[in-house]
This record gives C-alpha cells, sequence and structure tokens, in this order.
C-alpha cells in the first residue's frame, strides 16, 4: 500500500497529533515513540516539530544545553531515509 | 527513469527546506531570549487545565464505574448519588488544597522575614520532561528570578528556577539525571548523583555510620535538606557503601512549590 493512501495518510496524521499533544501532557516517552514511528514509515516533517517542540518546552536553560531531541530528530529521519526510500512506495 | 528520479528526489529536498525552518526556528528562539518558548510554555499552562477539566468530569460521569454496578443503581437515586458524589469530590480536592497551602503558610512564617518567597501552583507533571525540568506558574510579573529555589511544603528544596518567563517558570530538578549536587550525608560531604525523580545517591566510605531517615543537606543550597537517606547498600567486600537519597513526597504529585528568591 501507497504511503499516500487515505488510511496511511490518517495514521500518520493519528500518530503526529498524539506526539505533538505528548510533547504537553504525556510521558516524554510517548512523543519519541511516535517520533520513531514516523521517521520509520514516512518522509515525515512531523518528527523535526516534535523534537523542537519538546526542546523549546522542557530545555532547561536554551542555549546552553544540548537540544537532544531536536538533534535525534534530525537524525532519526535521515538515517531513516536511505531505509524508507529501498522499501517504501511513494 | 527521469520521473522516477524527481519523486525520489523531492521529498528529500522538502525535508531538507523543513530541516533547515526548524534548526532557524530553534536559533531565532536563543538569539530573540526565548520569544517562542515563552508563548509556547503558556500553551502547557491552558492545555493543563482543559486536561485536569476534562480528568474531573470524566470522573464525575461514572464512565469507569463497573456495569453491574450500575444496573443496581436506580436512574433518579445514580443522579443523585452522583450529585453528592461531585460535591464530596470537590470538597475533598478543596480540603487537600487547603491542607497544602496552610503547609505554605507555616513554612512561610518559618522563614525569616529577608527570605519571604511565593507560593506557584506547578503547571506540569515532572514525568512529561526528559530533562528533570517542569514549569510553575508565576514568573517575571509574579517576582521569580532565575535561581531562586524552589521548595516543598515541608522545605525540602526540589529545584531551581532556569528559565523565567512572563507567568511560567522552568525549574530545574536538584536531582535531575546526571545532576552533581554536594550533600552532607552522615556529617560527612559527599557528591550526590541525581537520577531524576528526587532520587540520587552517593558513595560513601563504609565505616561511615549513616542510618535510614537520616536528613541529607546541601551546603551549597544554604544548608537545606534536600531529602532522606532512603536505604544503603553495601557489601562487606567493598570499601564503601552506596546511600539512597530520596525526596519525602513525590515528585510527580506536588501541586504547589514555595519559591525562594536569590538575594543579590
Amino acid at each position: 500500500m501507497s504511503i499516500f493512501s487515505p488510511s496511511e495518510i490518517k495514521a500518520r496524521i493519528l500518530v503526529a497529533s498524539v506526539g505533538t499533544f505528548g510533547a504537553f501532557l504525556a510521558p516524554w516517552w510517548v512523543p519519541l515513540v511516535c517520533m520513531g514511528v514516523l521517521a520509520m514509515r514516512y518522509p515525515a516533517w512531523e518528527v523535526l516539530f516534535i523534537g523542537l517542540l519538546m526542546d523549546l518546552l522542557w530545555l532547561p536553560r536554551l542555549g546552553f544545553e544540548i537540544p537532544f531531541f531536536l538533534i535525534g530528530g534530525i537524525v532519526l529521519l535521515w538515517i531513516c531515509a536511505p531505509l524508507r526510500n529501498q522499501f517504501l512506495r511513494p | 527513469m527521469m520521473n522516477s528520479y524527481r519523486q525520489n528526489k523531492s521529498p528529500n529536498k522538502r525535508l531538507l527546506a523543513v530541516t533547515a525552518l526548524v534548526i532557524f526556528l530553534f536559533l531565532l528562539d536563543v538569539m530573540t531570549g526565548g520569544s517562542i518558548r515563552h508563548r509556547l510554555r503558556g500553551g502547557v499552562v491552558v492545555m493543563a487545565g482543559w486536561s485536569r477539566r476534562v480528568g474531573q468530569s470524566i470522573v464525575g460521569t461514572g464512565l469507569f464505574a463497573t456495569r453491574a454496578s450500575l444496573e443496581v443503581q436506580n436512574r433518579s437515586l445514580a443522579e443523585e448519588l452522583a450529585q453528592f458524589e461531585e460535591r464530596a469530590g470537590g470538597y475533598e480536592a478543596l480540603r487537600a488544597e487547603n491542607e497544602e497551602l496552610r503547609a505554605f503558610v507555616r513554612l512561610s512564617e518559618s522563614l525569616s522575614s529577608a527570605a519571604q518567597g511565593v507560593t506557584a501552583p506547578v503547571v506540569s507533571s515532572a514525568r512529561t520532561s526528559p530533562y528533570g525540568t517542569f514549569l510553575i506558574g508565576a514568573g517575571v510579573e509574579e517576582g521569580i528570578t532565575p535561581g531562586s529555589l524552589v521548595l516543598t511544603s515541608g522545605g525540602f528544596v526540589v529545584g531551581k528556577v532556569t528559565d523565567v518567563g512572563k507567568h511560567t517558570s522552568v525549574v530545574t530538578e536538584i536531582f535531575a539525571p546526571g545532576a552533581s549536587v554536594e550533600t552532607v550525608v552522615g556529617g560527612a560531604p559527599f557528591p550526590a548523583t541525581g537520577s531524576g525523580g528526587g532520587n540520587a545517591r552517593v558513595k560513601v566510605p563504609r565505616a561511615l555510620t549513616v542510618k535510614v531517615q537520616d536528613s541529607v543537606v546541601a551546603p551549597e543550597l544554604g544548608q537545606r535538606p534536600v531529602g532522606i537517606v532512603g536505604s544503603i547498600a553495601s557489601s562487606s567486600a567493598s570499601a564503601s557503601q552506596e546511600v539512597f537519597i530520596v525526596l519525602p513526597v513525590n515528585i510527580s504529585s506536588l501541586k504547589y512549590v514555595y519559591i525562594l528568591p536569590v538575594r543579590n
């Protein structure tokens, strides 16, 4: 099934929404899991925004601490890119 | 061939653009002193309020009550009961809140007049942050400054204010994962390593007498207590023993904290 089929798009929106709301209210591993799922299944820019959101909300002193979620999101998205290109049909 | 090449390259180009945008937004926030993050943290306060109200109304509807018990209840009696339960629940919540605020009044009275602070609500769960931080609903407008100490109603230091917005502040736990604090255990100073959730561990010589429930203070925080000895792990084969420090209250259950301003 194509990753651009309606059901896949719905699943992507659902996971991205859980990740986004999870950044505000859920334990930190919920957005992390959502980022992982999105990065593995879709070329999802949402991963980067969830990572950015986590760091903006929870980093103690911005500019002085390492933004692990943002860096993790970038790494995750680009590391998974060859895998997605290999196995997923656009 | 050309078509296939375009199909493969287009998403990557989009991702590259979004990656650049996200890095730009992060840098923009750092350079503007937090214009984006302070707005987002305001959103946490609003969402926390919503989720609390939704949770209370779900509990109020009795949605999670067992089916058998619901069948037994007469409809009119159930409605009446629900009203009483709601009132009792509301009373119980107010009583607990009142109790907690009373403890803060006692704490405030016990402190010298030069060290008077502000009571602030905790607006996020400590479990939500991966960095050992949580948000409080008070900021610059309420007189909060970076470096202020954050105390529980029992007078234990739980953290320090590290970032201040207009009406919200970020508190970094004293025992955030990986954080190191100089503590006095059994009368001698040792560095304690935080493991999050108000817990820390410290290695002390086996000859040192340490008892469970002993108070642990931090000289760098004005000799204030930071926890108690929760347990001790020692082995006859080792020259040292490991002391586990815990906060007497669950950090996730804190509803209010007391902010002690820094005096320069």
